[in-house]
């Protein structure tokens, strides 16, 4: 019985395989921030056959102080097929999108989840709308789902770290907190994962400080080079940390809520959070402390760009809580797995 | 008991979220098929660099113009 259930998972993220897919082949460069971000960088690098220094000063929309690691790998892939074809560097989208299941399925079995059970919460992660979006339907080539891979990967490696004790790797988490931050700026936030690795708070002050120096040398340059930012960075007054904090509250309230993106998920995730606690060490130690720190950040992120605060959380809230996705759904499917061991 | 009626509440959530997956699972077969038949759409297909009687009358055409249009040298 197990077997013919794990094979019908199969099937069925099959199936979303071939719909991300589809959705690549038949609606390519569908959101504007594609056309108008990532893949319009991408064709600048390409096209001016280097740093497109001058492009960015003039292309405001584009959001020009964004890093732009991921615009200029995209333009190697242009480099290798010799032009500019969308198709070839948008159809890497499915396959980033089955790479993230893949390891949520075997970071799940390390979880002690069995077999059945971890491809069918992989099988429930696969549905969430936001991650079909961008692995194909009308999303894909936004980079959230290439920061969503990299924090599965954290993950995993910070495991062996932990669970392994193969704290050598370290310098892996310090590689991919570096890639995350030079991919959108945000996943800086990364490096909260370090902070709860079993190193000493020196090490951990010093690799966290490491991690974040391309970071510190992206705003240098972009300073430097005189590149503009779309818009200002800056503390609120005081008086309006309050109603900043409720407009991001019920701006994240409302995404949760949002059935299309997200069915019923986030109830079942706040009831199961107050009906079972967690009982592995690696998830309550980095699972769980790393995304209440990085949702902090986030938040405190709100506040400091200087933007109408509930236009840019609903905005940009699904996408944060895609890129959050290894986190927060990790600990949900081992307490979910718990609750489901008591019942049987 | 109220422990009780938060776990039962949640398993009658997770259950609603499991039943409504075979759906869109028939639905995106019945997309892809259809999808895979008619073809693709490209988006904005009527914008081209160069065209002189384009309107565009969305940020997002505009947009979309601009880049299409990035790196084109057109005749005059």
């Amino acid at each position: 019985m197990r077997k013919i259930i794990f094979k019908v998972l199969l099937v069925l993220i099959g199936i979303n395989f071939l719909y991300v897919l589809s959705g690549v082949i038949h609606y390519p460069l569908y959101h504007v921030d594609v056309y108008s971000i990532w893949l319009l960088k991408a064709k600048a690098f390409f096209i001016y056959g280097g740093f497109p220094l001058n492009f960015l000063k003039t292309i405001g929309y584009s959001h020009p102080q964004y890093p732009v690691f991921l615009p200029f790998l995209y333009s190697l892939v242009y480099q290798v097929i010799g032009e500019v074809n969308e198709l070839y560097l948008l159809a890497l989208y499915p396959h980033i999108y089955l790479l993230i299941l893949y390891l949520a399925y075997q970071l799940f079995l390390k979880l002690r989840i069995t077999k059945t059970r971890s491809l069918f919460f992989v099988y429930l992660y696969s549905m969430f709308s936001p991650l079909l979006a961008q692995a194909g339907r009308e999303h894909a080539g936004m980079a959230d789902i290439v920061l969503t891979l990299i924090y599965w990967i954290a993950i995993h490696v910070a495991y062996q770290i932990v669970i392994k004790q193969k704290k050598r790797l370290i310098w892996v988490i310090v590689f991919l907190v570096t890639v995350a931050s030079q991919i959108k700026f945000e996943g800086i936030f990364l490096i909260w994962i370090i902070w709860f690795l079993p190193i000493s708070k020196k090490k951990r002050f010093f690799w966290s400080l490491l991690s974040g120096v391309p970071a510190v040398v992206w705003i240098y340059l972009r300073s430097y080079l005189k590149i503009p930012g779309d818009y200002g960075v800056g503390l609120a007054a005081v008086n309006q940390i309050m109603p900043e904090l409720l407009v991001v509250i019920k701006g994240i309230v409302a995404e949760m809520l949002n059935i299309k993106n997200w069915y019923v998920f986030w109830i079942a995730f706040w009831t199961v959070i107050i009906i079972q606690k967690s009982k592995d060490k690696f998830v309550m130690k980095v699972i769980e402390p790393t995304i209440l720190l990085m949702a902090g950040s986030f938040i405190i992120m709100y506040f400091l760009i200087q933007l109408d605060t509930a236009a840019q959380v609903s905005s940009s809230i699904d996408r944060i809580m895609l890129q959050l996705s290894p986190f927060y759904y990790t600990f949900f499917v081992h307490r979910t797995s718990i609750v489901f061991d008591k019942m049987s | 008991m109220v422990a009780r009626l938060v776990k039962l509440f949640f398993l009658i959530v997770f259950f609603m979220w499991i039943a409504i997956l075979p759906v869109r699972s028939i639905i995106y077969v019945t997309r892809t098929i259809k999808e895979f038949i008619q073809g693709p759409k490209h988006h904005y297909d009527y914008i081209k660099p160069c065209s002189e009687d384009l309107e565009l009358n969305t940020f997002e055409e505009e947009r979309f113009f601009k880049y299409r249009s990035l790196g084109v040298k057109c005749e005059k």
